[in-house]
C-alpha cells in the first residue's frame, strides 16, 4: 500500500519534473514513510535518523557488481575500476529512482582520527561527483564519512588496510 | 654577622692570604645531586574512622601513579592514633627507610559529613611541611583522599595539583569490524567510571569545557559525524550546530563561550567557530586541503591546528580570527592532532614518521622531543598542570587501543585504569 | 555597608579572636594554616585540623623495633638513624690543639651525643701543626698523618684562607646528602639560594639554616624556592654533626658557628 503511493508519487513527480522546474510539487502529501525533511533550525539530535534498505542493497550490488570502491593510501582519486563500478551504480540508482544514497567514504587505521575524518569525506565526495556526472541528480545523494571508525578487515597488514580504503554507497530511504 | 663583616675588613685589608675577592664570588657553593629517584614515602592507614584505610590506599595509589613516589603502606606499616598524627615519631620512620609521611585522620562532623585531615611530613628533617583539613559527605571520602594526594605531590613537586580530577574517554569494546564506542567519564584513578553514551551510535573525541561542567564530542548520527554540546550535569545534549552538516574535531575556547570545530564539504575541510550558545559558525581557514584538529592557547590569542595544504599534515597557527596562518613544524614527517598546553608553553602532537609517536615541541616551534616509542600513539591530551599527556596506542591485530600517560619532562608512559579499552582521553580541570 | 549593633558586636569578636590567634600563631603555640574560601559544595577546606594534635599530648611509646623490619624498601637516601655514628672515611677528626688551648680541647670532647662510642672521637695529641696554613685540614682528613711544624699558641685568625678552607671542610661533610637529593623539576638548576647557619660547637645547628636570598627567574624561585629549602633542611639534618676544629670555632676575626654558603642543584 505505501510503496503504492510512493511509486505513485514518483511517477508522478517524474512526469512533472521533466516538463520544467518551477512545477507545482504533487498534491498527495508525503506518506509517513518518506525521508521527512531535515529541519535546518533543529539541534535536536533525533531529528537526524537514516533507514537503510537492505534488499535494495543487495540489489544494487547484485546489479551493478559492488556497492564499494576503493582507494590508494592517501588518495581519494577513482582507478579505472572504480570509474566502472560507479557507472553501474549510477545505472542501478537510475532505474530506482525511488530511494537515495548515502556515499560513505572510510579510511584505513594507518591515521589519526579527525584526519581519517576529512580523508573519508574527501573519498566520498569524489565518489558522489562521479555519480552525479553520471547523470544522478545530486539531491538523492548524502555524502558522509566514518573516518577510521568502521573497518570491515581487522588485520593491521596491507591486504586489510586496502579493502578498508574504500567508499559505500549505502541505499536509503 | 659583624664577624662576618670584621672578615670582609680583614680581607680588604690585604692580610697575608691570596684571595681579595669580594664575598659573593668567594662565598662557597653546595650542589645538590638532582638524583632521578623517587621518593619513599609512608602512608598508613588513617585513624578514626574505618575509611580511614581506604583514604590512605587512595593517596598511596594516587601518588604512586604520579611516578615520582614508591609509597609503602597502608598495610604492612605501623598506624598511629589521631593524637600522633600530627606528631609523628620521625626517628622511628627514619630507621624504617622513608624520607617522608603522609598522616590524618578521619572524623565523623556534627553536621553528618566527615573530617578528613591530611598532614605531610619530611621524615629526614624531623618537620611538618603541610597540613589540611577536608570537610565532605561521608560518600565522598575519595574526593577528600585525591585532595590530600594533591596537597603531597605540589608540596614535594613544586608542580600544580592535577589528581582531583575526572578523565572523559571513548571506551571501545567489540570485535574490530563491529566495535562499541562509547563516551564515558571516570575519575582519575578509574574509579566512579559510567557511561554517558547508551553506544548506539559510534561517539569519539570527547573534551571538557575549561571549567569541566561540558563536553563537546563526534557522535554519527544518521550515518553523519556531527559535534554535539554536553551537559555533564543533566545529560542533556544538543548539535553544535543545526542542520545537516558533517562536523568534527570539536573544542572548546579557554573562556568556555565558543566552539572551534572542523566542517567537511565539497571534499574540503576548513576550520569554523561558533558560539557555544548557539548562532552562526565563522569560517577562519579556506584553503584547499583537510583542516583539522584547532586547539586554542590558554590565552586564547591563537589557535594551533594541522593542515594538509602544502602536500603533507603539518601543524600551523593562526589568530581566532583566522588571520595570520603560518606553519610551525619542519621535522621529517607529519603531524596531526596539536593541543597546546595548559601552561602556554608546550605543544603536544601526534608525530607521523612510520610508526605513530607522542611529542611534544616549543609553543614558537622547534625544540621537538619525542616522548613516546608505542606502533600507533595518538591522539594527546594534557594534565591541567602540564605535566603528563595522556594519549591512545594502539598495536597491531584486533585488540582495541589502550590510555595511557606520560610525564612530559621524558620516562615510561603508564597505562590509564579503565575497565575496558579506550581511546581519545581528555582530562577535566582540577575539580573545585 | 550599614552594620546594626550584632553585627558590629560579632565583628569584634572575630577580630579580637584574629588578634589572638595570630597571637598564638607567631609564637608557635597554634598550628593552623590559613585556607582559601571554600570553592565548592563538595570539599570544604576547614581550618582546624590539628584540632588534638595541639593539645600537649605525650607521643606514644615508639613501636618496637621488630617492627620496623616489615619496612624492607628502603630507598638509597637512607638517612642515617641518629643513634649510630657512622661518619663517613673523609670525614676530619677534631684534633684538640695543644696545651694553650686546653679549655677549648676540654670542651670539645664530651659533645652530647650519648651514644656515641668515645672511640670514635679520640682526643688525639696534637703533634700536628696549629699554624693555619694552606693545608691545615689536609692533616685533619688522614688523622695519623703530622706535620711537625711546632704549636703556635697565637694562630687563633679566621683569616680568608682558614674561612675558605672550614667551608669546604664543611661541604665536603655534607656533600654525599647533597648528593642524594631528588630530582626537582626543569629549570631547578637556575635557582641559587643563599643559606645561612648558626652551628654549635658540638657541629650541629643551633637553628634550621636561613635562606637569606635567592636568585633566578621569579616564576622559578616560585616554584621550586621551597623544594630547594627542603633540601638543604635535609642535607643538614643527616649530615650533622659536623666535625670542624674548635679553635676555629669562634675567633675574634670569625668562625665556623656562623656559615653562609650557596646551595645550587645540578
Amino acid at each position: 500500500m505505501n510503496k503504492t503511493i510512493l511509486i505513485g508519487m514518483a511517477a508522478v513527480a517524474l512526469t512533472v519534473g521533466a516538463c520544467g522546474r518551477k512545477q507545482a510539487p504533487p498534491e498527495i502529501p508525503p506518506a509517513d514513510q518518506a525521508p521527512p525533511p531535515a529541519d535546518p533550525n533543529s539541534t535536536d539530535p533525533n531529528s537526524l535518523e537514516v533507514v537503510e534498505l537492505p534488499a535494495l542493497q543487495a540489489d544494487l550490488v547484485a546489479k551493478a557488481g559492488s556497492d564499494t570502491v576503493y582507494f590508494g593510501t592517501d588518495e581519494y582519486s577513482l582507478d579505472q575500476a572504480s570509474q566502472a563500478t560507479l557507472a553501474a551504480q549510477a545505472r542501478w540508482m537510475l532505474a530506482n529512482p525511488n530511494v537515495r544514497a548515502s556515499i560513505e567514504g572510510h579510511a584505513d587505521e594507518r591515521g589519526t582520527r579527525e584526519y581519517n575524518q576529512a580523508l573519508g569525506e574527501r573519498r566520498a565526495n569524489a565518489a558522489r561527483d562521479y555519480l552525479v556526472a553520471q547523470g544522478v541528480p545530486s539531491t538523492r545523494l548524502v555524502v558522509t564519512s566514518w573516518g577510521k571508525e568502521r573497518p570491515v578487515a581487522t588485520g593491521s597488514n596491507e591486504e586489510a588496510w586496502a579493502q578498508n580504503r574504500r567508499a559505500a554507497t549505502v541505499i536509503i530511504r | 654577622m659583624r664577624l662576618i663583616l670584621s672578615l670582609i675588613v680583614a680581607g680588604l685589608a690585604g692580610s697575608a692570604v691570596a684571595q681579595d675577592t669580594p664575598q659573593a664570588e668567594q662565598e662557597p657553593e653546595l650542589v645538590g645531586g638532582s638524583v632521578r629517584t623517587n621518593v619513599a614515602i609512608a602512608v598508613p592507614v588513617m585513624p578514626g574512622d574505618m575509611v580511614g584505610r581506604q583514604v590512605a590506599e587512595v593517596i598511596a595509589s594516587d601518588l604512586r601513579s604520579t611516578g615520582l613516589f614508591t609509597p609503602l603502606g597502608p598495610g604492612g606499616i605501623p598506624g598511629y592514633s589521631v593524637a600522633e598524627a600530627g606528631n609523628p615519631a620521625y626517628p622511628n620512620w627514619r630507621n624504617a627507610g622513608v624520607a617522608a609521611l603522609v598522616s590524618g585522620y578521619v572524623e565523623p562532623r556534627a553536621d553528618g559529613r566527615i573530617t578528613v585531615a591530611c598532614y605531610l611530613h619530611d621524615v629526614t628533617a624531623g618537620r611538618q611541611l603541610a597540613q589540611q583539613g577536608f570537610a565532605v559527605a561521608s560518600a565522598d571520602w575519595r574526593r577528600a583522599a585525591h585532595k590530600c594526594a594533591d596537597l603531597v605531590y605540589s608540596r614535594l613537586s613544586g608542580q600544580q595539583p592535577y589528581l582531583d580530577t575526572r578523565i572523559v574517554y571513548v571506551a571501545e569494546t567489540g570485535p574490530k569490524n563491529n566495535r562499541q564506542k562509547r563516551i564515558a567519564l571516570m575519575d582519575s584513578d578509574g574509579s566512579n567510571h559510567r557511561y554517558l553514551t547508551v553506544g548506539r551510535n559510534t561517539a569519539v573525541t570527547p573534551r571538557f569545557s575549561p571549567r569541566g561542567d561540558k563536553l563537546v564530542y563526534v557522535s554519527h548520527i544518521g550515518r553523519r559525524p556531527r559535534v554535539l554540546l554536553y551537559d555533564v550535569a543533566t545529560g542533556q545534549e544538543r548539535l553544535l550546530i543545526p542542520g545537516n552538516h558533517i562536523t568534527f574535531a570539536p573544542r572548546f575556547s579557554p573562556d568556555g563561550r565558543n566552539v572551534v570545530f572542523s566542517m567537511a564539504n565539497g571534499g574540503n575541510t576548513d576550520i569554523y567557530i561558533v558560539s557555544a550558545s548557539g548562532g552562526a559558525p565563522r569560517q577562519l581557514t579556506s584553503a584547499p586541503g583537510a583542516d583539522t584538529s584547532p586547539s586554542f592557547s590558554p590565552d586564547g590569542r591563537q589557535i594551533v591546528f594541522e593542515s594538509d595544504r602544502s602536500g603533507t599534515q603539518q601543524l600551523y597557527v593562526m589568530s581566532p580570527d583566522g588571520g595570520g596562518q603560518r606553519r610551525i613544524s619542519f621535522g621529517g614527517g607529519r603531524y596531526a592532532s596539536p593541543v597546546w598546553s595548559p601552561s602556554g608553553n608546550l605543544i603536544a602532537f601526534t608525530k607521523i614518521s612510520g610508526p605513530f609517536r607522542i611529542g611534544v615541541m616549543n609553543a614558537g616551534g622547534g625544540g621537538e622531543r619525542i616522548l613516546t616509542d608505542g606502533w600507533q600513539d595518538e591522539g594527546p591530551s594534557w594534565a591541567p598542570n602540564s605535566q603528563f599527556v595522556m594519549f591512545h596506542r594502539s598495536t597491531q591485530g584486533g585488540a582495541p587501543a589502550r590510555l595511557y600517560a606520560v610525564p612530559v619532562g621524558g620516562g615510561a608512559a603508564r597505562s590509564m585504569p579503565t575497565p575496558v579499552g579506550g581511546s581519545d582521553p581528555a582530562w577535566s580541570p582540577v575539580n573545585n | 555597608m550599614k552594620m546594626d549593633r550584632a553585627e558590629l558586636l560579632g565583628t569584634g569578636a572575630a577580630l579580637a579572636f584574629h588578634v589572638l590567634l595570630i597571637g598564638a600563631l607567631s609564637i608557635g603555640l597554634a598550628r593552623v594554616t590559613s585556607t582559601p574560601e571554600p570553592p565548592s559544595m563538595e570539599v570544604e577546606f576547614i581550618d582546624e585540623v590539628a584540632m588534638e594534635a595541639a593539645a600537649p599530648t605525650p607521643i606514644a611509646p615508639p613501636p618496637p623495633a621488630s617492627q620496623a623490619p616489615e619496612i624492607g624498601q628502603a630507598e638509597p637516601e637512607l638517612p642515617t638513624p641518629e643513634p649510630v655514628v657512622a661518619p663517613p672515611p673523609p670525614a676530619p677528626r677534631v684534633v684538640p690543639k695543644p696545651a694553650p688551648r686546653a679549655p677549648e680541647r676540654a670542651s670539645a670532647k664530651p659533645t652530647p651525643r650519648p651514644a656515641t662510642p668515645a672511640a670514635a672521637r679520640p682526643a688525639k695529641p696534637a703533634p700536628r701543626a696549629s699554624r693555619i696554613g694552606d693545608d691545615f685540614l689536609k692533616g685533619i682528613a688522614d688523622s695519623d698523618s703530622t706535620s711537625d711544624a711546632p704549636a703556635t699558641p697565637a694562630a687563633k685568625t679566621f683569616n680568608a684562607t682558614a674561612r675558605t678552607s672550614v667551608g669546604q671542610a664543611i661541604l665536603r661533610q655534607v656533600q654525599p646528602c647533597a648528593d642524594r637529593q631528588p630530582f626537582i623539576g626543569e629549570g631547578a638548576d637556575q635557582i641559587r639560594l643563599r643559606i645561612n647557619l648558626k652551628l654549635a660547637r658540638s657541629g650541629r645547628l643551633t637553628r634550621p639554616p636561613t635562606v637569606l636570598g635567592m636568585t633566578g627567574d621569579p616564576d622559578l624561585r616560585a616554584k621550586y624556592g621551597d623544594l630547594l629549602e627542603d633540601q638543604v633542611r635535609r642535607i643538614f639534618a643527616q649530615c650533622t654533626p659536623l666535625r670542624l676544629p674548635a679553635d676555629l670555632y669562634d675567633t675574634p676575626t670569625g668562625g665556623w658557628n656562623d656559615f653562609t654558603f650557596t646551595y645550587r642543584v645540578n
